[in-house]
């Protein structure tokens, strides 16, 4: 039997679980974006080893909408002469929110001519992806660029019948 | 398991052209569970196999490129990357599994 007490006393204890409730689903969001957020902070100084990562000189290019997050092509090119005394060494590309954040690593040398690579990667969600250039000289470069998935949660409308 | 990769390399080279070379290999890169775990450039522990690590390419001996491979790359890998030719040689592709399973493809490059 419905009464107002009891839908008061109800209400009450509906209240009361589902603010618990929430609580808990936002303290878990909370720490399992601080896990990916540390790790990829982790992945960051283990490359520049806490030198400083300047802007600029990277550029990332990728799909503004990536039709398959099975192969989402992408090219790094850095602005750089490529002469023995002053050439990228490495090239890191990261994407921040994969579980293995790491995609490939590029190792260039003088006779590369020109600092600029290009392939095809996985990705989980829609991102923001990363891309690290270490100089001959020591110096890091970081260039970013977000992608969006065309197929993340999406599908057609059923048709309707007649 | 023969596979042949792919390897695109423009017709005409003189010396001193930077050219774009582009390679392809088939290969599934099954996703690994040691790939989630530690994310470190270190070297796996002993036992996994299938995935492809490395592609290293040597111009006449003398390493010109590599790339280090993780389970993100799609299916079929495709790098590309440049070149400065210095002269008439010999290009050498290796593609390497954590299981030491390698492939090696060899390419002569003829300059005008």
């Amino acid at each position: 039997m419905l009464t107002r007490r009891g839908l008061l006393k109800n209400g009450w204890h509906s209240v009361l679980g589902c603010s618990i409730f929430l609580s808990g689903y936002m303290s878990s969001r909370k720490s399992s974006g601080a896990s990916t957020h540390s790790k990829l902070e982790t992945i960051i100084q283990e490359i520049t080893k806490d030198k400083k990562l300047n802007q600029g000189r990277v550029a990332l290019s990728l799909p503004e909408l990536a039709l398959s997050q099975n192969a989402v092509p992408f090219r790094v090119s850095i602005d750089s002469p490529m002469t023995e005394s002053d050439y990228v060494k490495k090239i890191h590309v990261l994407a921040s929110e994969n579980k293995a954040p790491r995609i490939a690593s590029f190792f260039l040398t003088p006779l590369s001519g020109k600092a600029e690579v290009s392939s095809r990667m996985r990705l989980e969600k829609s991102q923001v992806i990363i891309a690290i250039a270490e100089m001959s000289d020591g110096t890091f470069y970081i260039g970013k660029r977000k992608v969006e998935l065309a197929v993340q949660g999406f599908s057609y409308p059923e048709r309707q019948s007649r | 398991m023969s596979v042949t990769p792919l390897i695109e390399i423009p017709d005409k080279i003189k010396i001193g052209d930077v050219i774009e070379i582009k390679t392809l290999i088939r290969h599934a890169m099954p996703a690994q569970p040691h790939d989630i775990k530690p994310d470190s450039l270190k070297e796996q522990s002993k036992g996994d196999s299938g995935t492809l690590r490395w592609l290293v390419v040597k111009f006449n001996n003398e390493e010109i490129f590599r790339t280090k491979f993780s389970s993100s790359i799609s299916a079929n890998p495709y790098i590309s990357f440049h070149f400065k030719v210095t002269g008439p040689g010999e290009l050498l592709f290796l593609w390497t599994e954590d299981s030491g399973t390698a492939w090696v493809y060899k390419r002569k490059l003829k300059v005008s």
